[in-house]
This record gives C-alpha cells, structure tokens and sequence, in this order.
C-alpha cells in the first residue's frame, strides 16, 4: 500500500516537469567555462576569502554592529552600518500611488510571478498578462515581493555565484514604468525577503541570521539566529518585522525554545540587544506548537503594525487549516479568524488591509475573510502559488 | 577520436527533463533542481569525450546531481516541508498540478533525512535497482537497503502519528460528538 501511494506521489509531484522548457546549450556551454575560469582561479579566490574572513575578524571587533549594539543606545541609528554587497546609487524611490495622470481607472490590483526565469505582471481581476521583465543575461529571477502601493515590486536574481535585487515600478495599466538594479550580493541563493510598505526597508534572511537594509542610506543592520531559521518575512510599516522562527531542520524532534511567530522591532535600542542572539530581541507572538509538526506560521501583518495573521495547521492525513487574528502588542489571540478543514486544503495568507479587517487568502481558491466568513473572490492567481520556494508571486 | 558534439545535444535533450523531475523530488525546488541539472550537464559537457563512451552517460550525470543535492538539501529542507504542507491537493480545472502536493505522505517524504529521501526516490520514481541506486550514491547495496527500510518505516509511523493526531482533532472539534 505504501509502496504504490509513494510511487503515485511521486510521480504526481514530477508531472508538470515534463513540460519543461529545455535551456539552450549555449546556457551549459557559459556554465562550463565559468566553471572552468573559477577552476583555474581557485588559489586567487581561496587567497581572498582568507583575506575577507581576515578583515572580517577585525571589522567585528571596535566599532563593529555586534559591539555597537551590545551597548544601550539613544537612537536607532548607532547600529546602522555601511550595507553589504555592490549598490547602484540613485536608483532607489520611496513608494507611493499611481499619479492621477499615470492611473487608469481600470486599474485592478496587479500581481507578480516568476514563470521560468522571467517575471510577469498580471491583471488579478482579469488574469490578462500586462507585462514581462526579463533578467539580465546569465540570471534568473527566483523571488518577488510587494511593496504597499500595489506598483512598486523588488525582484531578486540569481546566477554567476550573485544575488541581485533589482526594483520593478508599473505604471497604469499595469505596464512597465521602469527597472532598476538597487544592489547586489555574493550569494548562490536568493534568501527569503520582505519590502516594507514605503519600499524604504529590505529584510532577507543570512546564513547567520538576518539582515536589514535601508535602500535609501544604502544602510544594513544584523541579527544572528543561531539554532534556527527565519521565514516568512512581513513588514509592519517600517519598524516591525513579523517572521517565524523554527528549527533549522525540519525533522528535529523539538522545536528551540522560542519557536513560533516572532515580531522584532528593528530601531529598538533602548536595552542591550547582543547581536549574536536575536530572541532577546525579537518577542515571541505566537508559540510554535510542542511537536515538531509545522503549525503556525506564515505570518502576515498590518501595514501599521497592530495586528498579526497567522495560520495554524494541524498536520493529518486531511490538513486542517485554521486563520487566527491576533493583537500584536499583546501577544493575545483576537479572534479565530476562519476554520477550513477538509479537502487535504492548507490556507496561505496573502494580503490583508492596513486596518486588519480583511484578509485575502489562498485556500484551495482564493478568497476574502471578513467577519469570521471566507468568501471565495473571483482572482485569478497564478495556479500552483504555493510554490516551493514560496517567493515565486508578490502582490 | 573525439565523440561527435551532436551526440551531447541528443543525449541532453533526452535526459534533461528527467534528471530535473529527480533532482525536484529531491531538494522539492523545481528553480533549485534545475540549477543543480544545468550544473551537472554543463560538466558532462566539459568531459563528454570521456563521458559520452560510458554505457550510462545519464546515470553520470545522475550522479553528480546527486552530490549537488546534498549541497542543496540542507538549505531546501525546510522550504520543501513547508511547501508540502501548503500545496493544494486538487489543483482546479485547467491548473497545474502542484508539485508537491499536501498530503501527510508529501509531508512526511519532505521530511526524510535527505540520504533516505535521494534513495526513496531513486527506487520509487526512478525505478532503479538498489545495486543501480548503491552505484549512484556511491554507497553499498547493504546501506541502500537499509535506508529504504528506515525511511519505508519512518513513514509508516509519521503516517499513523497523522491519523491518531486526525481522530484526536475531530474528538476536539466537535464537541458532543459522542
């Protein structure tokens, strides 16, 4: 029995891959000579990494973030250092609505999904296409994220060893205004990331933790998470940070103490906030639950701050999934906000208005809860949005 | 005599999509399988001289995947099972299938220990013989055998944790039932 259902899942789950697009060789051939230029380099680049973890191990000493901040500070702005990574300077506007001239009155709201290596824009309400950005040649795009004015978009691209974040505007119609490249990391992988509602504040997870950027001051602040991982990343206007912190492994047996939906307030200095813990600065929302199951989660906050989302999911063979409302300076449960069960159907939580009266979510269909009631709502989200990286679609 | 460069592209175009469905169902990111295939073809590619005389050109290619994924596995895991427990099971009509959709038995698959996992799926959606399988994960046929009893017996008991954790929430749902 469990022998043909791990056969049929399987199989099921590698279905829509047979339709995969096949890449140029042209691709394989740069891929080859990379690989054979970083071969040929190798001692020069193990010469510089011993050379960077060398002016590391110095910059973390005096004046360094973890130092600054393992100090009570006035203001927020102590533990702000120079930002990581190679900025194009100029590039970066704060959000905000389509002018009066630009708009157009069938504007819907817009979403953004990485299809293959490109991004594109769709109308919600219509599911017609307005728009394509293609990455830069050698890259891919593999995340998205919204900022509040339903126009501004943060893409990150990955290829040749970097990750790029490059800034997306529409204009009315849903048609591209412009694309700027903000900046760009040495990394393999495009980390989880969030945009502030104001686009003024990237957060994206680290190897080590998670960083902070001022895109405007091109300015970053550090955490350390040891012992576990950031996800779900979601902006409460442009203090508060909501996420979920769980065991790095998904099959340990217990969560860390302190798992479960965190908020971290990201200008508070008024204690000591050592930078190599970040628990003592974030405050725990939501306990993870005592089993090592996934259950809550996926956190998605007001643009203001107040209020939090969270899902809950009690893993079985048929997924019940529940939506629970909840005080974010309390800490306390508001309301349950909705109960679906059945359908082996998980609820991701999408989007909600900055007053946290309604909240759009993905539950097999995609829908509206107000007044404790999901109504299914006639989007037309991409199928399969619950991707695997959970970064493939923005809006 | 150098081995016709056509005969890459063949090779390529028969195998890529395979090699990616493998390596998905592995790492449970389709953008990060195929990565780790293009990473593993473009090296077939530097040595096809040398690998195109091989039987299996393919189970090469396979093979180092499979060394890319356990790079890869570590970052993914935790994505992949919170993925599984998101996806929609009943995609709607004209949709795409999910690919990894949400049932206790994808959950419990993401959450195998990766070298459980490489080999689950290797005997299940590739088909191959543990011997094959021993061959790819440059380990013995002993050690195949007995990662697949641990992770067969690992899901038999995830699973029926999911079914006593089903009754006990129906008991705790609907008050009165009794």
């Amino acid at each position: 029995m469990l022998d043909d259902e791990l056969r049929e899942q399987l199989a099921d789950w590698v279905r829509p891959i047979q339709g995969l697009a096949i890449p140029d060789l042209a691709v394989l051939r740069r891929r080859a000579r990379r690989r054979s230029a970083r071969r040929a380099g190798a001692a020069a680049v193990v010469t510089a990494v011993v050379a960077a973890i060398a002016i590391a191990v110095v910059a973390s000493l005096p004046g360094s973030g973890r130092l600054a901040s393992s100090q009570p500070q006035a203001g927020g702005s102590a533990s702000w250092r120079a930002a990581p990574g190679t900025w194009t300077r100029g590039t970066w506007r704060p959000a905000g609505p389509l002018t009066a001239a630009d708009a157009s009155p069938a504007d819907a709201p817009y979403f953004v999904a990485i299809r293959g290596a490109v991004a594109v824009v769709t109308d919600a309400f219509t599911g017609r296409v307005t728009a394509t950005a293609k990455p830069p040649d050698g890259q891919r795009f593999a995340g998205v994220a919204a900022a509040g004015d339903d126009r501004t978009f943060i893409l990150a691209a990955t290829g040749a060893g970097s990750v790029t974040f490059d800034e997306l505007r529409l204009r009315g119609g849903g048609q591209l205004a412009s694309a700027a490249r903000l900046f760009t990391l040495p990394a393999r992988t495009v980390p989880a990331f969030a945009v502030s509602p104001d686009a003024s504040l990237l957060a994206y997870t680290t190897p080590a933790g998670l960083e902070v950027v001022r895109l405007a001051a091109q300015t970053a602040r550090s955490w350390t998470a040891p012992g576990g991982v950031l996800s779900s990343l979601s902006w409460g206007g442009d203090k508060t940070l909501a996420f979920e912190w769980s065991a790095a492994s998904p099959t340990a047996a217990v969560q860390p103490a302190g798992a479960g939906v965190r908020l971290l307030d990201i200008t508070a200095t008024g204690r000591p906030l050592p930078a190599s813990r970040l628990l003592p600065a974030s405050r725990l929302l939501i306990r993870y639950c005592p089993s090592s199951q996934l259950c809550a989660g996926g956190p998605v906050i007001t643009a203001d701050g107040s209020t939090v989302f969270a899902r809950n999911l009690v893993l079985s063979r048929v997924i019940r999934s529940r939506v629970e409302k909840y005080s974010a300076r309390t800490g306390q449960p508001v309301a349950a906000v909705t109960s679906l069960a059945g359908g082996g159907t998980a609820c991701e939580l999408l989007w909600t208005d900055p007053a946290g009266e309604q909240l759009t979510v993905f539950c097999g269909t995609t829908g509206v809860v107000a007044d404790g009631h999901f109504s299914p709502a006639n989007l037309h989200l991409p199928a399969g949005i619950l991707n695997l990286a959970g970064q493939d679609f923005a809006w | 005599m150098p081995v016709p460069h056509d005969d890459f592209a063949e090779f390529y175009e028969a195998s890529y999509r395979r090699v990616v469905a493998l390596v998905a169902a592995i790492v449970g990111n389709r953008h990060q399988a195929e990565d780790i295939a293009q990473e593993a073809f473009a090296r077939a590619l530097t040595r096809w001289p040398q690998v195109g005389r091989y039987d299996l050109p393919e189970a090469w290619v396979r093979r180092v995947a499979l060394r890319l994924t356990v790079d890869a596995g570590r970052r993914m895991r935790r994505a992949l099972a919170l993925s599984a427990a998101l996806a929609v099971t009943q995609p709607r009509r004209g949709e795409v299938a999910d690919p990894l959709a949400s049932t206790a038995l994808s959950i419990a698959l993401a959450r195998l220990p990766l070298p459980q996992r490489q080999v689950v799926v290797l005997y299940y959606l590739a088909d191959l013989k543990v011997e094959d399988i021993a061959r790819d994960c440059e380990v013995s046929v002993s050690t195949v055998r007995t990662r697949l009893a641990a992770a067969r017996h690992r899901l038999e008991r995830e699973l029926s944790e999911a079914d006593d954790s089903e009754q006990d929430d129906s008991e705790q749902e609907v008050p009165g039932a009794r």
